[in-house]
C-alpha cells in the first residue's frame, strides 16, 4: 500500500529523479574503493582481539524519491568489513530480502574484496553473475552475493540500494551485530507528511543522536522533512547467553513507527498513535475482533459447555479443555487467526490465534467477562509501552476477568494447559486486554511455579546394591512439560524419559497418577533398582545420599554476565530421601547440615542429614523466589548453585558395628 | 473344493480391481491391519513409483501415493515435497482428502500448493526449488491422496527405492516401483535386503520391470543399528546408456561411470596465464613430487574457500577451473577440478575422485556401477603413497582425510576411465586421545591440575576449530566441558596444532578447581579418574536385539593421572587394579600409591565393525565394566 500515490500529484512531465546523494545532507565516512592501507594491514583489533571479522563501518541512509505513481523509499547500505580469520569467511556473503514480488526492487550492487599482495593493494570486484536471486515464495525474493577472493587480512565492502513502494515504512538498523562493528551510521530524511515516532534500545551510547528539520526536492518542489541522524562508535560483538528472552531486546537498535500521514493537500490519515487506536484497530479485523466475537458456530458449541456446577476454575478449565481438544495447535504463533471460524472447526487445525481467539468467543458466550490479551512471546522480545507498535506482539491469549477483579489468562495451545497458567513462552513481563474503550495493561506474572518434590525411601542391601521406592511430583510449569512428554506415546515416552534422567537406575515399574487432572499434580511412583549404589571398602560404607536422583548441576558456566537473567517463572526443587541402613552398620560420619542464600535471600538452599537409629533423612531443596536477576546480582546467583553443586560431593560413611 | 473356490473368487476379485481407477478403492481407516497401526503415527496405504524411461533422454516420473495420518505426529508425514530443477517439470498434481470412513472430503486447491526455492544460510545458490503441498486439516484420523508426473531430463538418475526407510513412525501397506523401459533399452538393477524379485512384462514393445512390498510394520530404533538401506528390502536401479543435457554416458561399468565423469570435466582445465606462472614460480625450488603436491595444495587453501552452488547438468558439472582462479570460491567438484588442473601445470597427474561422505555412511555398493555418490576429492598417485586431498577445507591437513570420507571406496575418473579403489582407513592409534595431568589436591578438596593432552585423528577433528576460531571464552568453556571440570579457573592455555599425514592437536593449560571434591567431616572421597564423569552405557534400547550393531571408528585413549596427596593419616580405601577385553577392544586401569602420590594409567582400545545382534548384551556389559571401573573411589582419612 502506498499512501502517497493517493495524494495524486498533477504531474504535467515526465518526473525527475533527483540523484539520492544530492538529498542527503551528510557524507559517508568511507567512499567506495578508498580503502585506507591500514585497515588491509591490521591484524587484531583491541575491541575484541578474539573476533573472526569486524565491520568496519556500516553505514546506511534512508530518502523518499519521487515517481508519478507515488512516493518510493530509497535505503542505501555500505558496508566494509575486515575479515580476520576464516570463520569469519561467513561475512562475505550478504542476503537481504525485497518483498511483494514488484514492490521492492534491488539496485547498484557493488562489491569489492581487497588484499595485499606483495604490499600491494588487489582489488578484485564482485561481479554481477555471483549476485543469485531467488524467488522464496510468492511474497519474498532473496537476494544474495558472495565477494571473491577473501582471504584471512582481506577487506571486502559492499553496497546496494533498495527501492520500495512501502512509503510509510523505514527499516530498523541494527548497530550490533554478532561480530564487533566499529563504526555504525544510519540517516533518515522524510518529509514532514509522515510522522514517524521513534523507539532506540540497547547498552551501547550513541556518538551521534540528533533530529534536525531539513527539506526535500520531491518533484520540482521543496517538501520540509526532518532528517535523523544517529551513530554508535565501538559496539561490541553481541551474544546468547543462557536463560534470556531473546538477544533482540538487547542489540543496539532503532526502530521508526509511522504514527500518521499528513499531505499538503490531501487527507491524513492517523496510524496507532494511542493504545486505544490500535486496540480499535484490532477489533476491527477480520482475523482478529471478528474472530473474538461469539457466532453461529460458537453458539452451537455452547450449550454443550454451559456451567452447571458452580466452581468457576473447573468450569473454565472445562471450557479450555473443550477447546485443546477440539483444534489442534499447528505451532504457528500469531497474533492473527489464519482461518474462517468455519474453516478451522472444519479443519480442527490451526494457529495460536485461531484457537485462542475461538476461546475468547466461547467465554463471551457463555456470559464470561472475557478478552483478548496480546503480547510479545519470549523469543520475540519485549514490548514497549511507550511504543504504540502493532507488530512488537505477536500472540494472543484469553483473559477472563474474575470476581475479584483480576484477570485470569487462558492458552489452549498446550493440551493440559491449565487456567490460569499460560505456556512458558508467554511469560514475558506484559500484556494488553484488547477490549473497545477498557483496553489495559496487566503484567503476566505466571500463578504457577516450576515446582519438582520427590519423596524418595531407599534400602540399601547388605553387598552395597540398593532398592528405591520414589514418589515424583511435578506441579505448575513442571507438570505442564511432564504432561506434554506423557500426553504423545504414554507409558513409552515417560520409560524413555527416566531412562534419560536416572541412569544409574534399573527401574523395575513405574506408575502415573494425575495425567489428565489439571487441578492434581502430575505424580510418577517408581520402583528401582540400584547396583553397586554404594562403594564397600573393608569395614567401611560410603553413601552419595543423592543416589543420583538430584540434579546439582550449575547451569551457570560463565563467569560473568551482560544481560539480566530471566528465568520467567518461580522454581521450588524438593527432595526429601529417606535411607534406610543395611543391619551391622552404624554411622561414623555425616555431612553438615548447610544453607546458602542470595544477599537478597530469593535464592535459598538448604542441605540437611539427620541420624536416627537405622535411618538417615536426607533433605535437598532449593528455592528461587523471583524470576528476574539483573546483571549485577550475577555473581551471587551463582554462587548459590556452585555451593548445591559442591555440597553434592559429601558422602555419609558407615562402619561395621 | 472351497478352497478352491475361495482362490477363484480372489482371482477374479484382483481382475476386476486391477482396471478400476484409484478413486473407487475406498480408504477407510479400517482398511488398516490392526499390526501397522502399532506405534505408527501415519501408515502409507499405497506409495505407486512409476519411472517410465522414454529414451536416452527423457524420463517420465509418476507418483501415486495414500497416506493416512492417524494423530498429530503423522501430520508431517501429510506434508509432500516434490523437487525439480531446470531438467526437470512438475505437473498434474493433484491431491484428495478424505476422511476416517474413506469419504471424500475435497480436492487440493491451488493456494496450498507452494513453489519454494532451496537457498539456505549454507547454500548461496541452487536451482532446485520444491512444491510444498499439504492439506491444512487434523480431524484425525484422516487419508490424503497425491498424484503427480514429472517429465525429467535428469537421465543419470533412476529410482532408489527403500519403502520404509524414512521414518520410524511410518508403516507401509504396499509400495510398487515399476520401471518401464524401451525395447532397446535393458534396466540396470540391484536387489537387496531379501527384497521380493522382479516381475517382468511387457507393455506393447516395452518391458516392465515391478516390485512390490507390502505390510512392512513400524520397527523400533535400536542404538549402533546399520542404516535402514542395509537391512530393509529394496532396489536400486541406474541405466546403462543415456543422454543428459547433451552428454551421453554408460553406467554398466565403473570404468564407464568415469568416462562420463571425464566427458563432463573435458575443456574446462584451462587456467590463466598468470595462476600458471605464479604456480609454477611456488614449486619451482620444490624438489621432491610431494612438497610440490604440498606447495599446491597450500595455495588453493590460501586462495579459496568452499560455497555450496549445485548448478547445472544435474549438479554433476564442475564450475571451469578458470572460474575458480577468478572468484576464489567453488563447490566440492569445483575445487577439485581446480586443484587437478593446477597440479596439471606442474606435470603432476592427478584424479578427480567420486565418493559418498558422511561420519557413519554405510559404503557404496560397489557391485552396482551408478552415481552413489554425494562428494568430490582428488587422488593424486604417487610411487609410494597415494596422496588425498580434501578440497573444501581451507585448515585440513595436507593429505589427511578424516572419517568424513576415510574406509571406502572412491571411483577415480583416469584417462582410462573409472577405477574403484578404497580410501585408507583410521586405526585406533590414528584416533587417539592422550593425556597426562599432575594435580595438586588440597586437604579442602580444591585441586590444581597442570594438563597436557593431544586429540588425534578423528579427535583433532573435533578440538581443530578452536585453534582457527582462537577465540579464548569459546576454547574455556569447550575445555571445561570437554575435559569435566566443572566451572575451574583455567589459565596458560596454549592450543598447537601438528599438521602430520594423521594430525593432532596438542592442549596444554593449568585448571584450578575450587572443589573437586569436597571434604566430608574427616574424610576427603577422591575419584582419581576424573575424565569420566559421565557413563558411556549404550542405552539397551527396545528388547530384544535384533538388528546387527555396527560400531563405525577404531578409537582409543591413553591417560596418566598423577596426584598429589594431602597429609592424611590413613589411606581408608584404594581403587583396585582393572583389566579385561572383548571383541569390542581392551581395557585397563591401575593405581600405584607412593607415598602421598597416587599414580593412575588407564589405556581404552575400541575396534570398528559390524557384530551379529546378539552380540549387543556384551558391548553394554563391557561399557558398564568400564563405568565402574571409572566410578572407584579412595579415600583419605585426614
Amino acid at each position: 500500500m502506498n499512501y502517497f500515490s493517493a495524494l495524486r500529484f498533477k504531474a504535467f512531465f515526465i518526473a525527475l529523479i533527483f540523484s539520492i546523494n544530492g538529498l542527503i545532507a551528510q557524507k559517508s565516512p568511507i567512499k567506495f574503493g578508498d580503502v585506507p592501507i591500514t585497515d588491509l594491514e591490521t591484524k587484531v583489533y583491541s575491541i575484541d582481539s578474539s573476533a573472526s571479522a569486524v565491520i568496519l563501518c556500516d553505514y546506511a541512509t534512508l530518502t523518499y524519491v519521487y515517481y508519478p505513481s507515488g512516493l518510493k523509499t530509497m535505503f542505501t547500505h555500505h558496508r566494509r568489513v575486515k575479515i580476520l580469520k576464516k570463520s569469519g569467511y561467513d561475512w562475505a556473503t550478504f542476503e537481504t530480502i525485497t518483498r511483494g514480488g514488484t514492490q521492492e526492487s534491488i539496485l547498484g550492487v557493488k562489491g569489492a574484496t581487497y588484499r595485499l599482495v606483495g604490499g600491494k593493494v588487489q582489488v578484485d570486484k564482485l561481479e554481477k553473475a555471483a549476485i543469485f536471486e531467488n524467488k522464496s515464495d510468492k511474497n519474498f525474493t532473496s537476494h544474495k552475493f558472495t565477494l571473491p577472493n577473501v582471504q584471512e587480512g582481506s577487506v571486502i565492502e559492499f553496497t546496494y540500494q533498495i527501492q520500495s513502494n512501502y512509503d510509510t515504512e523505514i527499516p530498523t538498523w541494527r548497530f550490533q551485530h554478532s561480530i564487533p562493528t566499529l563504526w555504525s551510521e544510519y540517516w533518515v530524511n522524510a518529509p514532514n507528511f509522515y510522522v514517524f515516532r521513534l523507539h532506540t534500545q540497547g547498552y551501547e551510547p550513541f556518538a551521534i543522536s540528533k533530529q534536525e528539520k531539513s527539506s526535500l526536492m520531491l518533484e520540482g518542489s521543496s517538501y520540509e522533512s526532518t532528517e535523523y541522524h544517529l551513530a554508535v562508535k565501538n559496539a561490541p560483538a553481541i551474544k546468547e547467553e543462557p536463560y534470556t528472552t531473546t538477544i533482540e531486546d538487547f542489540t543496539a537498535k532503532i526502530q521508526f513507527e509511522i504514527a500518521a500521514y499528513v499531505p499538503p493537500n490531501g487527507i491524513s490519515k492517523n496510524f496507532s498513535l494511542t493504545w486505544e487506536n490500535l486496540d480499535e484497530a484490532l477489533l476491527g479485523y477480520d482475523s482478529f475482533g471478528k474472530l473474538a466475537k461469539p457466532d453461529g458456530a460458537v453458539r452451537d458449541i455452547v450449550p454443550y459447555l454451559k456451567n452447571t456446577g458452580s466452581d468457576t476454575l473447573a468450569h473454565l478449565n472445562k471450557v479450555l479443555d473443550y477447546v485443546q481438544k477440539t483444534v489442534l495447535w499447528n505451532g504457528d504463533a500469531s497474533m492473527y487467526g489464519s482461518n474462517t471460524r468455519k474453516k478451522l472447526l472444519e479443519s480442527k487445525l490451526g494457529n495460536s490465534a485461531d484457537l485462542n481467539l475461538l476461546l475468547v468467543a466461547i467465554l463471551k458466550e457463555l456470559k464470561y467477562e472475557a478478552q483478548p490479551l496480546i503480547l510479545s512471546t519470549r523469543n520475540h522480545g519485549m514490548v514497549n509501552e511507550s511504543q504504540v507498535l502493532e507488530k512488537r506482539f505477536n500472540y494472543v491469549v484469553a483473559g477472563v476477568l474474575m470476581p475479584n477483579q483480576q484477570w485470569l489468562l487462558l492458552d489452549a495451545t498446550e493440551p493440559m494447559c491449565k487456567a490460569g497458567s499460560v505456556p512458558f513462552r508467554c511469560l514475558n513481563q506484559q500484556g494488553r486486554i484488547v477490549a473497545s474503550g477498557t483496553g489495559e495493561w496487566i503484567e503476566i506474572t505466571p500463578k504457577e511455579k516450576y515446582t519438582f518434590a520427590q519423596s524418595v525411601l531407599v534400602n540399601i542391601k547388605a553387598n552395597g546394591d540398593a532398592e528405591i521406592k520414589g514418589d515424583l511430583l511435578f506441579q505448575g510449569y513442571a507438570a505442564m512439560s511432564m504432561r506434554k512428554v506423557y500426553q504423545k506415546e504414554g507409558d513409552k515416552a515417560l520409560s524413555e524419559y527416566l531412562k534419560k534422567e536416572y541412569p544409574n537406575l534399573q527401574i523395575k515399574s513405574f506408575k502415573v497418577t494425575g495425567q489428565s487432572k489439571y487441578e492434581e499434580a502430575f505424580a510418577i511412583s517408581i520402583d528401582a533398582e540400584v547396583s553397586e549404589a554404594v562403594n564397600i571398602v573393608g569395614e567401611r560404607m560410603y553413601i552419595k545420599p543423592s543416589f543420583g536422583l538430584i540434579d546439582t548441576e550449575n547451569p551457570f558456566h560463565n563467569k560473568d554476565r551482560k544481560f539480566p537473567v530471566n528465568f520467567g517463572y518461580l522454581q521450588d526443587d524438593l527432595s526429601t530421601i529417606m535411607i534406610n541402613l543395611p543391619d551391622g552398620y552404624v554411622v561414623e560420619e555425616l555431612p553438615k547440615s548447610v544453607k546458602a542464600l542470595t544477599p537478597d535471600k530469593m535464592v535459598n538452599y538448604t542441605y540437611q542429614l539427620f541420624a536416627n537409629g537405622n535411618q538417615v533423612a536426607f533433605m535437598n531443596k532449593l528455592f528461587v523466589k523471583k524470576n528476574y536477576f539483573y546483571a549485577e546480582e550475577y555473581h551471587d546467583l551463582r554462587q548459590v548453585f556452585d555451593f548445591v553443586e559442591q555440597r553434592n560431593l559429601q558422602q555419609i560413611v558407615l562402619k561395621k558395628k | 473344493m472351497m478352497f478352491t473356490t475361495r482362490l477363484l473368487i480372489a482371482l477374479l476379485w484382483t481382475c476386476l480391481v486391477i482396471p478400476l481407477s484409484a478413486q473407487t478403492v475406498v480408504w477407510n481407516v479400517q482398511g488398516i491391519p490392526e499390526k501397522l497401526k502399532e506405534n505408527a503415527h501415519a501408515v502409507i496405504r499405497t506409495d505407486e513409483n512409476l519411472l517410465i524411461v522414454k529414451n536416452e533422454g527423457a524420463l517420465t516420473r509418476k507418483k501415486h501415493i495414500v497416506m493416512t495420518i492417524l494423530d498429530e505426529d503423522g501430520l508431517k508425514y501429510g506434508h509432500l515435497y516434490i523437487d525439480y530443477n531446470k531438467l526437470s517439470k512438475v505437473t498434474d498434481l493433484e491431491g484428495v482428502l478424505y476422511d476416517a470412513a474413506g469419504n471424500k472430503l475435497r480436492k487440493l486447491k491451488k493456494e496450498e500448493i507452494n513453489d519454494i526455492g532451496n537457498v539456505t544460510a549454507s547454500n548461496l545458490f541452487d536451482d532446485y526449488r520444491y512444491k510444498s503441498v499439504q492439506f491444512g486439516y487434523a480431524n484425525f484420523p484422516f487419508t490424503v491422496e497425491f498424484t503427480y508426473e514429472v517429465s525429467d531430463k535428469k537421465t543419470a538418475f533412476y529410482e532408489r527405492w527403500f519403502p520404509g526407510e524414512d521414518a520410524e513412525d511410518v508403516s507401509v501397506q504396499t509400495s510398487t516401483l515399476r520401471i518401464e523401459m524401451p525395447a532397446n533399452m535393458p534396466l540396470r538393477y540391484k536387489e537387496l535386503n531379501n527384497v521380493a524379485p522382479v516381475e517382468k512384462s511387457q507393455n506393447g514393445t516395452n518391458t516392465v520391470y515391478t516390485w512390490k512390498v507390502s505390510d512392512i510394520p513400524i520397527k523400533a530404533s535400536e542404538p549402533y543399528a546399520p542404516a535402514w538401506s542395509q537391512r530393509g528390502p529394496g532396489v536400486w536401479t541406474a541405466p546403462a546408456t543415456f543422454e543428459m543435457d547433451g552428454y551421453k554416458g554408460d553406467f554398466s561399468t565403473w570404468q564407464k561411470v568415469g568416462e562420463f565423469d571425464n566427458l563432463l570435466n573435458k575443456g574446462r582445465e584451462t587456467l590463466p596465464s598468470n595462476v600458471i606462472s605464479e604456480i609454477q614460480t611456488l614449486v619451482k625450488s620444490e624438489t621432491s613430487q610431494e612438497a610440490k603436491v604440498k606447495k599446491v595444495y597450500e595455495y588453493l587453501q590460501q586462495h579459496t574457500r568452499y560455497i555450496s552452488i549445485q548448478l547445472g547438468i544435474g549438479g554433476l558439472q564442475p564450475f571451469e577451473a578458470a572460474v575458480v582462479a577468478d572468484k576464489g570460491y567453488g563447490d566440492c567438484k569445483a575445487l577439485s577440478f581446480f586443484t587437478k588442473a593446477l597440479l596439471k601445470t606442474v606435470g603432476i597427474e592427478s584424479h578427480y575422485a567420486s565418493i559418498k561422505a558422511g561420519e557413519a555412511t554405510a559404503d557404496i555398493l560397489t557391485d552396482f556401477p551408478a552415481q552413489q555418490f554425494n562428494h568430490v576429492i582428488l587422488c593424486v598417485p604417487m610411487p609410494k603413497d597415494t596422496i588425498w586431498l580434501e578440497c573444501t577445507s581451507q585448515t585440513n591437513p595436507f593429505g589427511y582425510l578424516s572419517n568424513f570420507t576415510a574406509n571406502r571406496h572412491t571411483l577415480l575418473a583416469t584417462p582410462s576411465g573409472g577405477v574403484l579403489v578404497k580410501t585408507p582407513a583410521l586405526s585406533a592409534k590414528d584416533n587417539q586421545v592422550s593425556r597426562k595431568v599432575k594435580m595438586e589436591l588440597g586437604a579442602d578438596g580444591s585441586a590444581k591440575a597442570k594438563i597436557d593432552a593431544n586429540f588425534k585423528g578423528i579427535f583433532y577433528d573435533d578440538v581443530v576449530g578452536l585453534i582457527h576460531e582462537n577465540n579464548q571464552e569459546k576454547t574455556t568453556t569447550s575445555l571445561l566441558k570437554s575435559f569435566y571440570l566443572g566451572n575451574a579457573q583455567l589459565s596458560k592455555i596454549a592450543l598447537q596444532e601438528n599438521r602430520d599425514k594423521i594430525p593432532s592437536v596438542q592442549i596444554a593449560f593449568d585448571a584450578d578447581l575450587k572443589k573437586l571434591t569436597s571434604p566430608s567431616g574427616s574424610r576427603l572421597f577422591v575419584t582419581p579418574s576424573i575424565f569420566y564423569k559421565e557413563d558411556g552405557v549404550p542405552s539397551s534400547g527396545s528388547e530384544p536385539r535384533t538388528m546387527d550393531v555396527e560400531l563405525f571408528n577404531n578409537i582409543s585413549y591413553n591417560d596418566e593421572i598423577e596426584i598429589q596427596l594431602p597429609t592424611y593419616q590413613a589411606v581408608e580405601a584404594l581403587p583396585t587394579d582393572v583389566s579385561f577385553m572383548s571383541k569390542f577392544g581392551t581395557f585397563q586401569v591401575k593405581y600405584q600409591l607412593q607415598g602421598t602420590k597416587l599414580l593412575l594409567t588407564r589405556k581404552f582400545t575400541r575396534n570398528n565393525g559390524k557384530y551379529k545382534a546378539s552380540d549387543f548384551q556384551e558391548l553394554i556389559d563391557f561399557y558398564k565394566k568400564i563405568s565402574k571401573a571409572d566410578r572407584a573411589q579412595m579415600v583419605l582419612k585426614l
